[in-house]
């Protein structure tokens, strides 16, 4: 009876010392894991639409969401966050899109756990410069063994075509969501 | 038991007892974070600061801790030291943090960790079990370095994503994969048992 009593008293006191530790840390390091993923988010969002001064959260949802970008008083344009599959992992990406929703201005892979080499190549500069001003009125379409000629085609990666197809699906599927939305809240 | 010197209990762990290349403990971190120098020492540090103050705290309450409940307790105890480790990293260096992903969490159930309080910390004074500590900690260390210096040169070409090969190499992609990573260890491994087979 008495050494049960001892047990349950040790891990109940050596619980709430670690509760207490761990919310006394938190005090200290809450605040800028916070500030360092907005800043994070306003960085790519910077890179996806040109000229922002600020954004506003139109929708925000686990595997979705739309920014509204505002350079000064006018949008200068929308940010969609998508989310799909890819070859390992989740990508998640960011399409920065026109106001109007009918091209893509850039594209920024946000966190994805490709192949290191093949399908990680989707964060290079490379890849995503073939993103650049594509046709975003029509479906996209991956184009292999050749460069893209069409607006609204993108080039593939070599030996990393489950990953290229997966950005493309993520793509067009993110593009129909967010015009889905859009237009249902009538702007 | 003989009582040994603090520099002998520190000494042990870099080579005679090292954990990684002599008692394979701990190899789940080994082989995920070692595919570039920057995660292996962002790995390092988190063990060492969660190793030594797990120790420290460990030693202190040895004697207050029934027999019964003594993993529980210092499991609870390494969990808190890893939670403000990973906090700490996802705080100040977001990209570490990132890149680490869940293997900061996974220290809890690193065994080099838990096997130190069992093995030593637990029956040694506060000072000896520092030293015990940090030895560990440094063998780890020396380990993880070899280790991901190896892959990320033969399978990226860089070390600490400095370029270091120029044009004639071609990088060895599977280096930073994880087969590249069974391969290095069994080879690493192989090389220091050699090594030791010799003197001995």
């Amino acid at each position: 009876m008495k050494s049960s009593f001892k047990m349950i008293l040790v891990l109940t006191v050596s619980a709430i010392l670690s509760g207490a530790v761990l919310a006394w840390f938190n005090q200290f390091t809450e605040a800028r894991v916070i500030a360092n993923k907005l800043a994070e988010l306003r960085r790519s969002l910077n890179e996806v639409v040109p000229g922002m001064t600020k954004y506003e959260e139109v929708v925000k949802k686990r595997d979705f969401a739309v920014y509204k970008v505002l350079s000064g008083d006018k949008v200068a344009g929308y940010a969609i966050e998508a989310v799909g599959n890819g070859y390992q992992d989740k990508i998640r990406i960011l399409i920065g899109v026109t106001p109007d929703l009918s091209k893509i201005y850039a594209l920024r892979v946000l966190e994805q756990k490709e192949t290191p080499g093949l399908g990680a190549k989707i964060s290079g500069k490379d890849y995503l410069k073939g993103w650049n001003d594509r046709d975003a009125t029509k479906e996209l379409v991956l184009v292999k063994g050749r460069e893209p000629e069409k607006p609204n085609e993108v080039h593939a990666i070599t030996g990393a075509t489950i990953t290229s197809k997966a950005v493309v699906k993520i793509v067009n599927s993110g593009l129909k969501e967010a015009k889905e939305l859009l237009a249902s809240e009538g702007k | 038991m003989k009582e040994k010197s603090l520099g002998a209990e520190f000494i042990k762990g870099l080579w005679k007892e090292n954990p990684v290349l002599v008692m394979l403990l701990g190899l789940c971190p080994t082989l995920a974070v070692t595919n570039s120098v920057n995660n292996a020492i962002g790995m390092i540090g988190a063990v060492f600061f969660v190793l030594t103050c797990s120790s420290i705290m460990v030693s202190i309450v040895k004697d207050l801790v029934p027999s019964q409940v003594r993993i529980a307790t210092y499991i609870v105890i390494i969990a808190t030291f890893v939670t403000v480790a990973d906090r700490f990293l996802a705080a100040y260096f977001p990209e570490l943090s990132k890149a680490l992903g869940p293997y900061v969490p996974l220290i809890v159930v690193n065994c080099i960790i838990l096997g130190r309080q069992e093995a030593f910390a637990s029956r040694h004074g506060l000072v000896e079990s520092i030293a015990d500590a940090l030895g560990m900690s440094c063998g780890f260390g020396i380990a993880l370095l070899l280790l991901s210096s190896v892959r990320e040169i033969l399978g990226n070409g860089t070390w600490m994503g400095i370029k270091i090969v120029k044009g004639w190499f071609t990088p060895w992609q599977v280096m930073i994969l994880p087969a590249g990573a069974f391969l290095a260890l069994g080879v690493l491994v192989g090389i220091v048992h050699f090594l030791m087979d010799r003197k001995s």
